[in-house]
């Protein structure tokens, strides 16, 4: 009997207590959409790039080279295409700028590798690899007057490369409404700093 | 600008192009083209039919970032159903502790200044694979640490003291998981072999080098071409030098000093004399008389309407090229060889180069390098450049080259359909006995279309044609490409369309591990794998790349092999 009573006073509490969400009144009728997944950077992998970074001497001489490079690259949204560029000497006065200072088209030619979306892991399964040969005519580091230092810079975008520089989606260089950033496109770049020299490898 | 000329004309003035001219354009056939084409189980790959299971070496490559460099692991098998554990060993290196004689006599004691080790040499498991290795360093306590790969190596030692020469060490092997301890003693000065000489233009007088920057020699061995000395600066103002020489020179009848400008772009040319040890240097050593600097400009062209084959009488027309390299090299009057700074040809062709007057013997040689990809191919020529007035340019005309070799394939897959959007990459691998001997030209990269055919620019070379794509394991092909000029004296003949099949693919998994003497074996996340099957070509052995790949983060790996 007490039993019962209980049932008949807890019960319409309990459904009131559980239901609230239901009765009362809520600020905003509407949810908010899921936020949207913002891009993620690439990235070169430090781990293993051969030549290691510290790597400086390229001769030109009999029987020197090819000296080979190679990196992997990874990116976590896998299903996003990736481009790298390796410039030897990258010269910004080949870089044609518009007037937001934003690079449209380059002359400096450098080592292109496309990597297509993926879709299975963020490792690229495919190496960038490229090589100099001081020796060679038609290297870019062929001639006396290539004799020295110089750069090698290689850059991995999550879009195109210009100029070293990323191309940004369409109206990313504009603060959202909220004040937030929009989404945008990444780099990630690493360099050899490099001297050639004469001399020849018998 | 356009120029429009009768082709007899052209086809004399060609003649530096064309007179090495090699036969048919014909591609040497591999031994095979598809796998059909083999016994059961057999794989076609670059060096014909073979066992895809066997022959195999693995590069594994832990961590560069931390001195765990390459070592090659013997695969005699490859696991197809189950998962493959590659075992690398720990890490390799040269501890090397570099010693100077003591002032005062006795035992040697620990070199503490600068040093500059440099390991080249070549894998001893996959044939063609060189890697070089080098460290600068203060050494601590006289030990100098420098990680390296497996293989065998030649190790040089170069303090920061000029006047000690290098110290080299032959023939280090370093094993997977080696870390040699080497002890490099330094010559005392008292020990090397000292050679007081001079350096002049002209004996006769004697007329110094006139340079603002001065000469540089160095004593090379004349066999080997190893150095024996480092560098040493001559007198600007009397020529005298003093080298000190490898001591090892004295088992020798005689050796090398070289003398180059300090300066690479100095119009000086470099020479070699060869020296007798008996003889001590009584007299100079002259670079000879090689001329005043002479400006040179010319104009570089090409045909602009590639591969049209024209009848005998018709017009040709040609284009600028820009962007080329162009620069002369050989050698001038007094023996010594010359190479000039590069220069590159503006939007109309021309270029101007500062070069010295030819000899009377031997004419200098023109080379003009356009740029990669384009349609025109290495022009070498020979020229004379007579002395010239001062400020005065001598013109030395038009340079027309030939086209690059055009050459087309169609890649099928193993079912026989057509192959879209597989990358195919042409990796120059000799150019022994072809004309272009010293050009070894970069590798050159193409997609095929959606009908499966791909186009390159070729120069005339042997090439590894690289096929890939996500879906079939990586295929390659060995292709011959020889150049004749085409019937309107430009082009090349175009070979046929040549056939590529792709291999089946299988996937191999497993974990790369590093045996830590501590720990026992770890797995190596991000370690390299390249996997090649050792095979032979032309009588040689050659490293045929199979398949790459990168392990995750916990060190599992996955790769794509050709099967049956």
């Amino acid at each position: 009997m007490a039993r019962q009573l209980l049932i008949r006073v807890l019960g319409p509490a309990w459904l009131l207590l559980v239901m609230n969400a239901c009765i009362f009144p809520q600020d905003d009728t509407i949810l908010d959409p899921d936020p949207v997944a913002l891009n993620r950077r690439p990235r070169i992998v430090r781990e293993n790039i051969n030549p290691t970074l510290d790597f400086d001497l390229m001769k030109n001489g009999a029987g020197c080279g090819p000296y080979k490079f190679r990196f992997y690259v990874e990116d976590e949204d896998v299903a996003q295409a990736l481009q790298v560029k390796v410039y030897a000497d990258f010269n910004p006065q080949l870089v044609e700028y518009d007037g937001n200072g934003v690079p449209v088209r380059e002359s400096n030619r450098p080592f292109v590798q496309d990597y297509p979306p993926n879709g299975k892991t963020k490792l690229r399964p495919v190496a960038t690899e490229f090589s100099f040969t001081p020796s060679s005519s038609g290297d870019p580091f062929n001639g006396a007057d290539k004799l020295g230092r110089h750069v090698i810079w290689a850059v991995v975008g999550d879009g195109s490369i210009i100029g070293g520089q990323v191309v940004q989606p369409a109206g990313s260089n504009q603060t959202l409404p909220d004040g937030g950033l929009p989404d945008r496109n990444y780099t990630d770049d690493i360099q050899w700093i490099v001297f050639v020299e004469q001399g020849d490898c018998l | 600008m356009r120029l429009l000329r009768p082709a007899p004309l052209a086809l004399l003035l060609l003649t530096g192009c064309m007179g090495s001219s090699l036969g048919p354009p014909v591609s040497k056939l591999p031994e095979c083209i598809s796998d059909d084409q083999c016994g059961e189980g057999q794989v076609c790959f670059a060096d014909g039919c073979g066992d895809p299971g066997k022959d195999l070496v693995a590069e594994v490559v832990v961590s560069s970032q931390n001195g765990h460099l390459e070592q090659d692991l013997d695969q005699q098998s490859l696991d197809v159903k189950g998962f493959t554990p590659l075992y690398a060993a720990p890490p390799m290196a040269f501890n090397v502790t570099v010693l100077r004689p003591a002032t005062l006599g006795g035992e040697p004691v620990p070199y503490l200044d600068r040093v500059t080790l440099r390991a080249e040499g070549r894998s001893d498991k996959l044939p063609g694979i060189q890697r070089s290795y080098g460290t600068s360093a203060t050494p601590s306590n006289g030990l100098v640490k420098l990680p390296v790969g497996a293989g065998v190596f030649t190790l040089t030692t170069t303090p920061a003291l000029a006047s000690i020469p290098p110290v080299a060490l032959l023939n280090q092997q370093v094993n997977p998981g080696d870390s040699r301890k080497l002890t490099v003693t330094l010559p005392h000065q008292d020990e090397l072999y000292r050679v007081d000489g001079q350096l002049v233009r002209s004996a006769t007088g004697p007329v110094l080098i006139t340079s603002e920057t001065g000469m540089d020699v160095r004593a090379l061995d004349a066999q080997t071409l190893r150095p024996l000395s480092q560098k040493i600066p001559v007198s600007i103002t009397t020529g005298h030098f003093r080298l000190l020489v490898d001591k090892s020179v004295n088992a020798q009848r005689s050796f090398l000093i070289e003398a180059t400008p300090r300066d690479p772009k100095a119009l000086i040319p470099t020479k070699r004399f060869l020296v007798s040890v008996m003889e001590n240097l009584t007299a100079p050593l002259e670079m000879g008389e090689y001329g005043a600097p002479v400006t040179v400009t010319g104009t570089l062209v090409g045909s602009d309407n590639n591969h049209v084959e024209l009848d005998g009488g018709s017009s040709l027309e040609t284009a600028p090229i820009a962007g080329a390299v162009v620069y002369v090299e050989g050698t001038v009057e007094g023996g010594g060889s010359f190479r000039s700074q590069n220069a590159v040809t503006g939007a109309d062709g021309r270029f101007a180069l500062g070069v010295l007057p030819s000899s009377a013997k031997d004419p200098l040689r023109l080379v003009a390098v356009p740029p990669p990809s384009h349609y025109a191919r290495v022009l070498r020529k020979a020229i004379s450049v007579e002395p010239g007035e001062p400020g005065a340019p001598v013109d030395l005309g038009t340079f027309e080259c030939l086209d690059r070799v055009t050459v087309t394939g169609v890649v099928y897959t193993p079912r026989g359909s057509v192959a879209a959007g597989v990358k195919v990459r042409a990796v120059p691998v000799s150019t022994a006995a072809l004309e272009d001997a010293t050009t070894l030209a970069d590798a050159m990269d193409t997609v095929t279309d959606d009908s499966g055919m791909f186009t390159l620019l070729l120069d005339g070379a042997t090439y590894r044609m690289d096929m890939s794509s996500p879906d079939y394991p990586l295929t390659s092909r060995f292709l011959t490409v020889e150049v004749e000029v085409g019937t309107n004296g430009y082009g090349t003949k175009t070979p046929p369309p040549r056939e590529f099949v792709l291999s089946s693919g299988r996937s191999v998994k497993g974990t790369v591990f590093w045996r830590d003497p501590t720990r026992g074996a770890v797995p190596a996340p991000y370690a390299t794998i390249r996997l090649f099957r050792v095979g032979t070509s032309g009588g040689a052995p050659v490293s045929i790349p199979l398949a790459e790949g990168i392990s995750d983060p916990n060190g599992n790996y996955t790769l794509l092999m050709p099967t049956r």
